[in-house]
């Protein structure tokens, strides 16, 4: 009998967190105080554009100072994550890290004036190497934004790196994607010894 | 500081082990407080005689998906960086009926079956044996089942994303799902301890 | 309070103990990033057995690299690997503390000893293949992707209690 009240019990409190958490999740749905708000992203395409025009912005590389040497997006300052000050930022900036990781730290400890003044570059170094410098661009007669191609082919020459091109229109799918709406990107990480799958 | 601490460094590699190490103890712990290292109580439930691997598994889910619900609402854990097992339609039903097959005929699934073998079970270190062995043959016959093992490929997706509902939602209908069958086991249990 | 000598305790109320397990569960998802696992673990022992046997032959199967890495660790110094070592103190200590350890067979009245035997050692080889075609297995698939809302790990679950329920009348026998 009294193993029965327990589990009454149990459900009632259970029932009354998750009631809770569908009206906190239904009235704030970006979290406590917007925590889980997403930050306005720039792709690196459209930065490698605006690189290559010359306009003016604050681009800071927030990884150590031997990353940044070895290779860094052009016209970046490096100001490693423990030296930054966020309150430094008085100007829009332009900030990315190797993928999402130092952003994504920057981004969590950020008061909210100071978030709408900060664009983060959507997948770092990684997309950049992987998108801009060598990117997997599509041929043939399907593809409907063959400018783009183009223009991506150009960026790439401009800065140095190569394309390969393959017989598959779903290449562009990364590039066509709406970054206004975009959610932190999911990065594949590898090294370490901690294998995540089962 | 966020979660997962891992990911964002927060912990090592050595301190993540001995954490494993941990985990695996309490896990291990409340396997076996249940009763999930005996054979005849695993198989009783699918003989609907006592419904406690159900009850188990779901209460730990619900619990585990609430206590993620809000961890990421407060901030303190990013629920988006949490590894997920990608979804391959075809293989994951098919390996589910295979494996609900295997475990009524040996009577354990891979983690109590290490439980069993702990508690002094002899059935279940046979069991472990045999699941050692049955990986050995799924990795030789690999080579020539490769094209149906990434059958159906849907990528990383979960029900939030897949039926585009608030997680909040999602969370609160599987929870009143998970209630409603806590109740049903109760209710099948006692009709069968009647007959 | 009556304490019989000799016979072990009852077990616990399965939802506090279901209750503890989700815990342990968003203490590996706030901690790691990941979930817990037992099939990871067992595969890995495999793969690292292959690889000593014959080096080659481990190295031509993507299934069999997939769990060797690159080399730069040892293929055994893997999180899951030492959480099942965990899985197997915590089975122990809690057994011991409620006085369910001791060498025994469990099966139903009917069975022999060696039937029992081949039964549990097939059963395993033939969890082991469904387990390895999902991507994981109870801990892995149906605990930590039921805990996430991963598709696939629902379909998973829903698909092994079917195939459990279908079977179970086929080896009454076994049990009852």
């Amino acid at each position: 009998m009294n193993d029965i009240s327990i589990n009454k019990r149990l459900a009632l409190i259970g029932f009354g967190i998750v009631l809770a958490g569908l009206v906190m999740a239904l009235a704030f749905p970006d979290g406590i105080n917007g925590v889980n708000r997403q930050p306005q992203f720039i792709g690196v395409v459209e930065l490698a554009e605006k690189i290559k025009n010359r306009e003016k912005m604050r681009i800071v590389d927030l990884r150590d100072e031997e990353a940044f040497e070895e290779f860094h997006i052009p016209t970046a300052t490096n100001i490693s994550l423990d030296q930054f000050d966020p309150n430094s930022i008085k100007e829009p900036t332009i900030v990315y890290s190797g993928d999402d990781l130092l952003t994504r730290r920057l981004w969590d400890e950020l008061p909210d004036s100071i978030r709408n003044r900060t664009v983060i570059v959507y997948g770092g170094v990684h997309d950049w190497f992987d998108r801009v410098l060598y990117p997997k661009l599509p041929f043939g007669n399907e593809i409907k934004n063959k400018k783009l191609v183009n223009q991506i082919h150009d960026l790439c020459q401009f800065y140095g790196g190569f394309s390969d091109f393959e017989n598959d229109p779903d290449l562009m799918e990364y590039y066509e994607q709406d970054l206004s709406s975009a959610s932190w990107p999911k990065v594949q990480r590898s090294g370490g010894l901690i294998r995540k799958g089962c | 500081m966020n979660g997962p601490f891992y990911d964002f460094g927060w912990i090592g590699e050595e301190a993540s082990l001995a954490f494993a190490l941990f985990i695996g103890i309490a896990f291990g712990f409340f396997l076996e407080r249940a009763g999930l290292g005996s054979a005849k109580k695993l198989s009783a439930q699918f003989y609907l005689k006592d419904m406690t691997v159900f009850r188990m598994m779901f209460t730990a889910i619900i619990t585990a998906m609430v206590g993620v619900f809000w961890l990421d609402w407060f901030g303190l854990l990013h629920a988006d960086m949490i590894y997920l097992t990608p979804t391959y339609v075809w293989p994951q039903v098919i390996g589910g009926l295979v494996f609900g097959v295997g475990f009524i005929v040996g009577g354990y699934c891979p983690g109590t079956s290490c439980v069993a073998s702990a508690t002094g079970s002899l059935d279940g270190i046979m069991n472990l044996v045999g699941l050692l062995l049955g990986i050995l043959v799924f990795g030789e016959v690999y080579p020539w089942i490769e094209g149906f093992y990434t059958a159906g490929g849907m990528g990383h997706i979960t029900f939030p994303e897949y039926f585009s509902l608030p997680s909040g939602l999602m969370v609160f209908i599987l929870v009143l799902t998970a209630l409603a069958g806590f109740w049903a086991s109760e209710w099948i249990e006692s009709k069968n301890a009647i007959k | 309070m009556k304490e019989q000598i000799n016979n072990p305790k009852p077990y616990w109320n399965p939802y506090i103990c279901g209750i503890g397990l989700g815990l342990v569960l968003l203490a590996t998802f706030l901690v790691m990033g990941r979930g817990i696992g037992a099939s990871g673990a067992m595969t890995s022992v495999v793969a690292t057995g292959v690889q000593t046997v014959s080096k080659s032959h481990a190295e031509a199967n993507t299934f069999y690299m997939g769990y060797l890495g690159d080399g730069t660790v040892h293929p055994l110094k893997d999180w899951l690997v030492f959480e099942v070592l965990g899985v197997l103190i915590g089975g122990f200590i809690s057994g011991r503390l409620a006085g369910r350890n001791k060498i025994k067979i469990e099966k139903g009245p009917l069975l022999s000893n060696n039937r029992r035997f081949l039964f549990a050692f097939v059963g395993g080889i033939i969890m082991a293949f469904g387990t390895k075609l999902a991507r994981g297995c109870t801990s892995g698939q149906a605990l930590t992707g039921g805990a996430m809302m991963n598709v696939g790990s629902w379909m998973f679950m829903i698909a092994l209690f079917v195939g459990a329920y279908a079977m179970a009348g086929f080896v009454k026998r076994l049990w009852i």
